[in-house]
């Protein structure tokens, strides 16, 4: 005998709309990594914003001295967990580009060790993307990026570099780390943008 | 030079598929073959070399200085290895 029927179309529907297709929600929060953790003590920090004609850093203490935002986001991995309702804090790349002048419409994302990552400019501005050093309330712990990591929610993890160093500007839309290996060059989770 | 003077003729090459007996000799388990790093020059057995598998895909490193050597993803239906970090791999004759 057939087992009863749930709804009335048929459809088999996310039971909760925040999570996009594909993916399922994670209590926990998996550690990823595609090589060894660095650790830079906080008074070498830097973060940078190179545009091709200048360069724009700032220390630890510089970037502490800037306005603190307090983010709530979900965040969804390529390998398919999402984590609802992340807490973090840390600097707008708004507050960041105030200073910056450029013309270029993308940007290559650096890291502590030698992981990059592609957006376009417009990716990282108007409220979307941020520099985060705070995780549920504590120091951001170097195995999920610390001290300092990219948060970028609306796309998928592996755009929200961990160890973040910087910025150069591109005028083309060349490809990071995993964007080279085959992933997608954008990454937007409600397409389901996982592979070139 | 008339730039159609560059183009390979007939009668200067093979296709690739003449390779296929030549390429058997690398149908071995190859993390015994001698990998050479494209970043620092090391030699070394692949199956020595580091990999991180906590990744959407997994990642080989350098032992010696850690550069990536190899990337290799399961993407739903294809298999993807991106290998521009290794110079050379050098196979025992078979
Ligand atoms: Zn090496």
């Amino acid at each position: 005998m057939a087992a009863p029927t749930r709804g009335f179309t048929g459809r088999p529907r996310n039971p909760d709309a925040n999570l996009p297709p594909g993916q399922y929600a994670t209590d926990g929060f998996p550690v990823l990594s595609a090589g060894p953790t660095p650790h830079v003590p906080l008074p070498d920090w830097t973060f940078e914003i190179d545009t091709g004609s200048a360069t724009h850093q700032w220390t630890w203490e510089q970037l502490q001295a800037l306005p603190q935002e307090n983010i709530t986001a979900d965040i969804h991995c390529v390998t398919r967990w999402s984590k609802l309702g992340t807490a973090w804090r840390g600097v707008s790349l708004d507050t960041l580009f105030e200073e910056v002048e450029s013309e270029a419409e993308y940007a290559m994302v650096h890291s502590y060790g030698d992981y990059t990552t592609n957006l376009p400019l417009e990716d990282l501005l108007d409220g979307k993307a941020w520099l985060v050093h705070e995780f549920e309330g504590e120091a951001l712990p170097s195995a999920h990026g610390g001290p300092v990591r990219l948060l970028v929610p609306h796309l998928y993890f592996w755009k929200s570099a961990k160890w973040v160093s910087g910025i150069r500007m591109m005028d083309q839309d060349l490809p990071g780390f995993w964007e080279v290996n085959g992933y997608h060059i954008y990454g937007d989770p409600w397409r389901e943008e996982r592979y070139s | 030079m008339d730039s159609a003077d560059q183009h390979p003729h007939d009668h200067d090459h093979l296709d690739g598929n003449a390779l296929a007996g030549a390429l058997e000799q690398f149908m071995v388990d190859l993390t015994s073959a001698r990998c050479t790093c494209a970043h620092c020059g090391s030699s070394s057995a692949l199956g020595a070399a580091l990999l991180y598998t906590h990744a959407p895909g997994m990642v080989l490193r350098c032992p010696t200085c850690t550069s990536v050597l190899l990337c290799l993803s399961d993407q739903e239906g294809r298999q993807v290895l991106t290998v521009d970090g290794i110079r050379q791999f050098a196979v025992t004759s078979r």
